[in-house]
């Protein structure tokens, strides 16, 4: 065998061996672990399986484009894509998270093919697909279905592929478009981000466009993607896109004192901008804390491990010194990531920044890879770093499905399943079941989790509040003489009727009561 | 970390013990050493001590209490040439000052020496910043005369 042939051999198992680890670690008990599903996951499954059956979203509009939740729009990608998994595995947990833990899997392919073309080093590319595999913050965000990690796939295959063709390596540069149009349709964030990373690659590459756009059919698929994305640009500047947006605007938080003065308004805004800007490059959040959310980061850890500070560092520092095109990519792209997250609030926000790993995992790998030569001088400097390294792999799996679950399991609306299970599987017994309205969303949990045909609810006229036995109502509520019923109270309310059992989160504190009269 | 992250060496040493109990109270599952072994006060030390020192480079903290007109400028005096070994050896003490706290500063007194020290910085940067481009304006003029 070739020298050549066995380097090759040698590099599809290291892929092969990077995906096979990647998939383990992303489909491992998939739909109980971290957690039951969380709201906007429920939301999703119901609305994908109304979708399935009926063509339909909860809200009985044909195939929609823009999917109304909350007062809110959803965005397409992610339901039509549970769509097909539903198909396949049914209505469950699995079949939610599974497009978010396949997205995450695709990212990691990609990402390494990216980087071993802008690199020209397999090694590195390697190097950084492994780190991205065992990244706490890709893990956590492609192991329950945030729209956010499809997002950030479309977006790298899109940048792959157009970064591809600029090269003049293959005829890739509408499939990248499509993809950047497709992240459009997945996440809110990609709105701002891919319009800036496109911007950064036309000015970059500005002499490659001729070519590219006097090739036969150009000017067609420039019209059928100009095309796709006009629902998209109708939405965003229509009442419901700019509700979305003004709804989660960091100009909320403008002190009242000053909302009449408009200098002082803009200075406030600018301020506040630049201040939500750099909390994403904070080092405490990136290695030390993580975000303020509870489903977003690991409590007791950021959202990458404090080994790879130094690394990140040196790669940074030395990538642009050196400047290297893989570096000065990831860190524009490190740059534009931020931009959508800081008009929003809360910052930093794990989930809107997601996109920042990619380019976070790129440095650390970098840091490494010309670290390896130094580490070798030193004697037993190799050991401690695998015994670091593993230490804190086992520690971060151990915090992620021991402690995480457990911590955090409000924010993942712990209880919510047990509860809606039991008065369903109850309901044969009584003449109603009620649920107090303090449940968020109460109605999806109850037909997403139960048996429940999408066509007969979308019958019903209230669907939100009552269908059939089942009622969500306002409480505290009057006992009823007349009727038996069940009744499922928040975890404060003392009824008068028999309690039957209090129903605990993941971390063991009461999250609803269940009576009977 | 410490009242508006502005944390000393007595921050480090309560919250990492408080962090090794109050996680090893929660792995009543686990075996005891397997318990040690994932909650430890070395690590939790390191992890903290780490977290106060890295806190006063912040970003966040910057953002938060340093004028916006400073935070390039402080960014150009760290990274151009001229006296940059001398800003970057003040640079990594500055954090043990604040963390040991031998002044017995108050939080009000810590931040403003924080922000004085940051916009001495930036000062810096600016005068950097100004001898950069008059240097090139020099070039140019003599390139030009020749």
């Amino acid at each position: 065998m070739s020298l050549n042939k066995y380097f090759s051999n040698r590099i599809i198992l290291y892929f092969c061996l990077i995906i096979i680890l990647a998939a383990i670690l992303r489909l491992y008990n998939l739909g109980n672990k971290p957690h039951d599903l969380y709201v906007d996951e429920v939301d999703i499954g119901w609305n994908a399986y109304s979708i399935l059956k009926t063509g339909r979203d909860e809200h009985g509009k044909f195939m929609p484009i823009f999917f109304e939740s909350f007062g809110d729009f959803k965005l397409p990608a992610y339901i039509y894509l549970t769509t097909i998994s539903e198909a396949v595995f049914g209505k469950s947990a699995f079949a939610v998270r599974l497009t978010s833990a396949l997205a995450g899997i695709t990212t990691i392919t990609v990402f390494i093919l990216l980087t071993q073309h802008i690199s020209k080093s397999w090694k590195l590319a390697l190097l950084a697909g492994l780190l991205l595999t065992i990244s706490p913050w890709h893990l956590l965000f492609t192991r329950a279905g945030f729209e956010a990690s499809l997002s950030r796939c479309f977006t790298t295959i899109g940048l792959y592929c157009l970064i591809l063709d600029l090269d003049r390596k293959h005829k890739t540069f509408f499939w990248g478009i499509t993809s950047f149009i497709l992240a459009l349709y997945s996440y809110h964030t990609a709105r701002i981000t891919v319009p800036l990373g496109l911007l950064f690659l036309i000015v970059w590459k500005i002499k490659e466009l001729p070519r590219i756009f006097s090739r036969k059919w150009s000017f067609i698929k420039i019209i059928v993607l100009s095309s796709a994305t006009v629902p998209f640009i109708i939405y965003a500047f229509s009442v419901d896109g700019l509700a979305r947006a003004q709804s989660q605007s960091f100009i909320r938080d403008l002190p009242s004192i000053i909302k009449d003065d408009h200098f002082k308004t803009n200075i406030w805004e600018i301020e506040h901008l630049t201040e939500n800007y750099l909390t994403y490059f904070s080092l405490d959040y990136l290695f030390f804390s993580g975000d303020s959310i509870g489903r977003h980061s690991i409590p007791g850890m950021g959202m990458t491990y404090l080994w790879q500070l130094p690394f990140f560092l040196v790669g940074m520092y030395v990538g642009l010194k050196r400047k290297q095109t893989a570096a000065f990519i990831y860190f524009i792209w490190f740059l534009i990531t931020p931009a959508a997250a800081a008009l929003a609030t809360p910052n930093p926000h794990a989930l809107r920044g997601l996109t920042g790993s990619i380019s976070l995992t790129f440095f650390v790998s970098f840091g490494i890879y010309i670290s390896l030569s130094f580490l070798k001088k030193i004697r037993y400097a190799t050991l401690i770093f695998c015994l670091t390294v593993g230490y804190a792999c086992t520690l971060f799996l151990h915090l992620y499905f021991h402690h995480y679950p457990k911590l955090t399991s409000p924010d993942w609306f712990g209880g919510y399943k047990e509860v809606v299970e039991y008065g369903f599987n109850n309901s044969y017994k009584y003449d109603a079941v009620n649920f107090t309205n303090s449940m968020l969303k109460g109605y999806a949990f109850l037909y997403f989790y139960n048996d429940f045909s999408p066509a007969e609810v979308l019958k019903a006229k209230n669907y939100q509040l009552n269908f059939g036995k089942f009622t969500f109502i306002n409480d505290p509520y009057i006992k009823p003489i007349d009727k038996k019923v069940l009744y499922v109270s928040n975890q404060v309310e003392i009824w008068t009727g028999k309690l039957l059992k209090v129903v605990n989160n993941s971390g063991d504190d009461p999250a609803f009561q269940i009576w009977e009269n | 970390m410490g009242e508006l992250n502005f944390c000393t060496a007595a921050d480090i040493f309560k919250i990492a013990y408080e962090n090794a109990i109050s996680q090893l109270s929660k792995d009543v599952a686990f075996p005891f050493l397997v318990s040690r072994f994932f909650h430890n006060k070395i690590f939790s030390f390191i992890h903290n001590i780490l977290r106060c020192y890295i806190l006063y480079f912040d970003t966040k903290q910057l953002g938060r209490w340093v004028p916006l007109i400073f935070l390039p400028f402080i960014f150009f005096a760290l990274i151009a040439k001229g006296g940059r070994k001398w800003i970057w050896s003040i640079q990594i003490m500055m954090p043990i000052f604040f963390i040991f706290n031998p002044l017995h500063l108050e939080l009000g007194a810590k931040l403003i020496w924080f922000k004085m020290y940051y916009e001495t910085v930036g000062t810096l940067g600016i005068v950097k910043c100004g001898i950069f481009f008059f240097d090139k304006l020099k070039l140019r003029i003599r390139k030009n005369t020749n």
